[in-house]
């Protein structure tokens, strides 16, 4: 089978770098464009942006390395895809068949939608029969409820939908999503492991790949998950962010372990460009 | 001179990003005028089988590209759908005739042992001969797939390298000139890389 992918998903409010935490918390911690050099040196699998702006205010402000200010999220993806060869995904108020394409046309390969998704199913199935499934992930945002279930909440984690995560899991492959992303509300930000049963819930009953975010805080809770619900991905968002070399020594610790990752390897050849 | 084909493929401008990095000069391609003024040839493709034919027939590519690959002999490179138009004909949504370079259609994968599709991931990539274009790659390494078909080739010989997932499947495959892989070799980072540049440099003489 495919090999594990180890997937760093970075945060961007307001063309800020942030932290979250519990979906509420934001804390800024830079500049997209430097953090991004370093997961393509590191060998990433993958790497997803999530832009959780509220309003479509984008000042980025110069930092340290004379990165220009970029005002929007196509000229984020167009300057991540001029020096890092790696699969883009990107999403974030994503409404429109035009969200989509301009996305894609910058240097994107998959886009993520969310809420729209969910209010407006049809959307999905447009979009996979226009640009394909394969480039289509639904991301799920779920909080357990009582000991066996969970529901969904959209809109930023706010509204409570009264659906089940399966249940949307189910629909939206049906409709023709090509990859579903899994985040735990309750886990986000806490780096204390993964929701394994709302993983596990989900992997079972589609047969598209699974990606589960939300909770990542050590090497060993990306272990746990893939031995209690085999994921296709693996997302965390802050443990690249704090850690030294975070992807290599996930993909190391794994590897070591002889779960199945892609071999531990830092890039021999430098993407960064001078922008 | 190199020529990329843009018909509209979701990723012409991250093969033309790769080319750009690794300081190759290449053309659009979007005439027969341009595929006369390539050497090499790449067609990027995602998507479906269909569309990627549809798109091709509506410019008007098709008779050129057979002339120049067929007959002129230029190198060609198919990535992902790119590669699978090789073929007699597809069978996504409804059977399509495709190129017809190489003898064989491509299939829905459905692999073993319950695993997801499409296949989207990191999966080795085993050389059953040496080819240039693989030069300096070594065998096993990883190339980054996104699919849902594959190619089944009839004739064996065609067959450059395989990968597994759930079942083996041609992952690059060489007839004489005509090269295709099922994987992103532009967002395969550095063996990615590595392998466009290799293809770049191939001679016809050199097969």
């Amino acid at each position: 089978m495919a090999n594990h992918r180890v997937i760093p998903v970075i945060l961007l409010k307001n063309g800020r770098v942030v932290q979250s935490k519990g979906f509420k918390r934001h804390q800024v911690l830079g500049n997209p464009s430097s953090i991004v050099g370093r997961f393509s040196n590191w060998n990433a699998d993958e790497l997803i942006y999530l832009d959780i702006s509220r309003d479509k205010n984008y000042d980025l402000k110069r930092d340290d390395l004379n990165f220009k200010n970029r005002g929007s999220i196509l000229e984020i993806i167009h300057d991540f895809s001029k020096r890092s060869f790696m699969p883009l995904t990107i999403g974030g108020g994503i409404k429109t068949l035009e969200d989509v394409e301009l996305r894609l046309a910058a240097g994107a390969d998959k886009v993520v939608i969310n809420t729209e998704a969910f209010y407006r199913p049809e959307f999905v199935s447009e979009c996979a029969k226009i640009f394909g499934s394969q480039c289509i992930v639904i991301s799920i945002d779920a909080k357990k409820v009582s000991p066996v279930s969970w529901e969904v909440f959209v809109g930023f984690g706010k509204e409570a939908t009264g659906v089940s995560p399966e249940i949307l899991a189910k629909k939206m492959e049906s409709m023709g999503a090509g990859e579903i992303l899994i985040n735990s509300i309750d886990r986000d930000g806490k780096a204390g492991g993964f929701d394994l049963e709302l993983v596990n819930n989900v992997v079972t009953s589609v047969s598209v790949p699974v990606v589960a975010m939300g909770g990542a805080g050590s090497p060993k809770h990306f272990a746990e998950v893939i031995d209690y619900a085999s994921p296709s991905g693996i997302a965390a968002s802050n443990i690249f962010q704090y850690t030294e070399n975070a992807v290599f020594e996930i993909n190391k610790h794994l590897y070591d372990a002889n779960y199945k990752v892609r071999k531990p390897k830092i890039q021999s050849i430098t993407y960064v460009g001078d922008n | 001179m190199l020529g990329v084909v843009n018909y509209g493929s979701g990723n012409y401008r991250s093969v033309c990003n790769a080319l750009d990095f690794l300081e190759i000069n290449y053309l659009e391609i979007t005439t027969a005028e341009d595929l006369a003024k390539s050497s090499h040839i790449i067609l990027p493709g995602v998507g479906a089988f269909n569309d990627c034919m549809r798109r091709l027939n509506q410019m008007d590519l098709i008779k050129n590209l057979r002339l120049e690959i067929l007959k002129e002999k230029k190198l060609f490179l198919g990535i992902c759908v790119g590669h699978q138009i090789l073929m007699s004909f597809g069978t996504e949504f409804e059977k399509r005739e495709g190129l017809d370079w190489v003898k064989g259609s491509t299939e829905k994968l459905i692999p073993h042992d319950n695993l997801p599709v499409p296949h989207i991931g990191w999966t080795e990539v085993e050389h059953r001969y040496d080819s240039r274009l693989f030069k300096d790659i070594d065998n096993g390494s990883t190339f980054y797939f996104v699919h849902s078909y594959y190619v089944k080739a009839e004739d064996d010989k065609a067959i450059l390298a395989t990968a597994k997932y759930g079942i083996e499947f041609a992952a690059a495959i060489q007839l004489n000139n005509i090269f295709g892989v099922q994987f992103h070799p532009e967002k395969s980072q550095e063996n990615g890389l590595r392998l466009l540049k290799n293809f770049s440099e191939i001679k016809y003489r050199d097969i």
